[in-house]
């Protein structure tokens, strides 16, 4: 572990806040680019980028040296961004009318409904094909999506995407060959 | 060899995962067959989609966003008696998770039933003793998500953002105005607002450490990504009592701070304090000795190296 880490995390330990920034401005803009390649949403990218840190703050105590500050780190938003896959099926959006709340009728509503920003703000190609590719990697299980989100977007290698998820290697590639497989039949159309 | 297992090896190649001597072997085969030398220009194909199809962001913004929020929950976990951790305690209260079967006009009626009864009474706010104006407000719901929709058990649940445009009128000495202004420091996305905060917090005329005040003004003077707003929150902590906290703040600042006149700001902050009967410590002393030797500014290498000939302690 690098010196200054462990400075950092003992002071942060002990409610040094200006120690926690200093730390996890380290390793946050990775964390926040995985959860946007892993979500596709801003909005649950930056929900997952608070309850990745908000458990690092309340657990940095109990941090006991035994691996990398990063590893479990990673390890914490790995789990973030899997159970945050889960719970999110159950989650709907709702489209919002906008409501005119200038009406002289006394029985208006006193408040405004303001349309709900649903569509996050994306910049990819607008192509066909990468709005299959997007729907394809979207019906991946949540573990075959982390990690293939890990790999071909992130670029992780196999070693380290075991050693984030707390996978067994050989388990990281079968994901990676079932995502694979099954985006090539689901895109099969464009490659004839 | 199966050419399932090729598949796979192939695969592996394309991701840059196969030892060296397992690569040679592998194309050395797929030159010498039709079939598996398709496979690896099929896959080359799908694996070159893939990464131009990776999804871009504004990353910059979002992480600065994103960090900003991160320091605020921090800030309210650890003041968690404010005003602001009440009202949206009150928003989040079992009053606005109704039991409901029906439809969003539900949804909608019994929040326009709320939100109309909860302002029956034109002069006295529940939340704010300052209200001038509480009649008609304007209260905006956005961002509508249901955690549960499944409506067999009889309930559901949903989350939403609700802004209510209030006024309030107070003297800036009041500490509630103050813990306001402390929420506008940290929270404001204009760096406009932001400045107009610690302004009225400057001109407080009895400056009281109100818990949470200085807080919001060391992190607005460390962190806030405006050069302005980082000024001014620092001149409003040089006008309070000096202490630990402050000459740690203007450390911070001298090191760290891109823009010049910040870092002059803080050295003429700490000079003062010196000069005024603050001791110069090793940290003091050690910064001084790193900018003179590191700064490109040469004020602020004149006044460092004053202190430390002795000059001004």
């Amino acid at each position: 572990m690098v010196q200054d880490n462990y400075n950092l995390i003992k002071m942060a330990a002990k409610g040094d806040k200006d120690a926690f920034e200093a730390l996890i401005k380290k390793y946050d803009r990775k964390v926040i680019t995985l959860a946007l390649k892993y979500t596709r949403s801003e909005e649950d990218a930056k929900d997952i980028y608070q309850e990745v840190f908000i458990r690092v703050y309340k657990n940095i105590s109990k941090f006991e040296f035994k691996s990398e500050f990063s590893t479990w780190l990673f390890r914490i938003t790995t789990n973030v961004c899997l159970s945050y896959i889960e719970n999110s099926k159950k989650r709907q959006t709702v489209d919002l009318l906008e409501n005119n709340a200038q009406s002289d009728d006394e029985d208006a509503p006193a408040f405004e409904i303001a349309g709900s920003d649903l569509n996050p703000e994306m910049q990819m190609g607008n192509s066909e094909l990468n709005e299959a590719i997007r729907h394809a990697v979207d019906n991946l299980s949540a573990k075959q999506k982390l990690v293939f989100t890990m790999k071909h977007y992130e670029g992780y290698k196999l070693k380290e995407i075991a050693e984030l998820t707390g996978l067994v290697e050989g388990t990281v590639k079968r994901y990676l060959f079932d995502a694979t497989l099954k985006m090539r039949e689901s895109l099969k159309q464009f490659y004839n | 060899m199966e050419h399932k297992i090729y598949t796979e090896k192939i695969t592996l190649l394309l991701m840059g995962e196969l030892p060296d001597n397992e690569a040679k072997a592998l194309t050395s085969h797929i030159e010498s067959c039709k079939e598996c030398g398709e496979e690896f220009e099929a896959q080359k194909a799908f694996f070159s989609d893939i990464e131009n199809s990776t999804p871009q962001f504004n990353v910059e913004r979002i992480l600065s966003d994103s960090r900003r929020n991160l320091r605020n929950s921090i800030y309210e976990m650890e003041y968690s008696g404010s005003i602001w951790v009440r009202i949206r305690n009150f928003f989040s209260s079992p009053v606005f998770v109704p039991a409901l079967t029906g439809s969003f006009g539900m949804v909608a009626g019994i929040l326009v039933g709320i939100f109309f009864f909860a302002h029956k009474s034109p002069n006295v706010d529940a939340l704010f003793s300052n209200v001038v104006d509480g009649k008609e407000p304007q209260t905006r719901i956005t961002n509508v998500r249901f955690s549960d929709s499944d409506t067999r058990d009889g309930n559901i649940t949903f989350t939403f953002d609700a802004y209510k445009r209030v006024t309030i009128s107070g003297s800036p000495d009041d500490p509630e105005i103050q813990k306001l202004l402390t929420f506008s420091i940290l929270n404001e996305k204009n760096p406009g607002t932001r400045l107009n905060s610690i302004n009225l917090v400057n001109d407080s005329y009895d400056k009281k450490e109100i818990a949470g005040v200085k807080e919001a003004l060391v992190s607005a003077a460390k962190n806030d990504e405006n050069p302005g707003v980082r000024l001014q929150a620092l001149k409003t902590l040089a006008a309070l009592q000096f202490d630990n906290e402050i000459k740690k703040t203007c450390l911070h600042v001298l090191i760290n701070d891109k823009v010049p006149g910040n870092r002059i700001e803080a050295i003429n902050t700490l000079v003062k304090a010196i000069e005024s009967g603050f001791k110069a410590d090793d940290e003091i002393l050690s910064v001084f000795k790193n900018r003179l030797e590191q700064e490109d500014n040469p004020y602020i290498k004149i006044r460092a190296k004053s202190v430390l000939d002795g000059k001004d302690l």
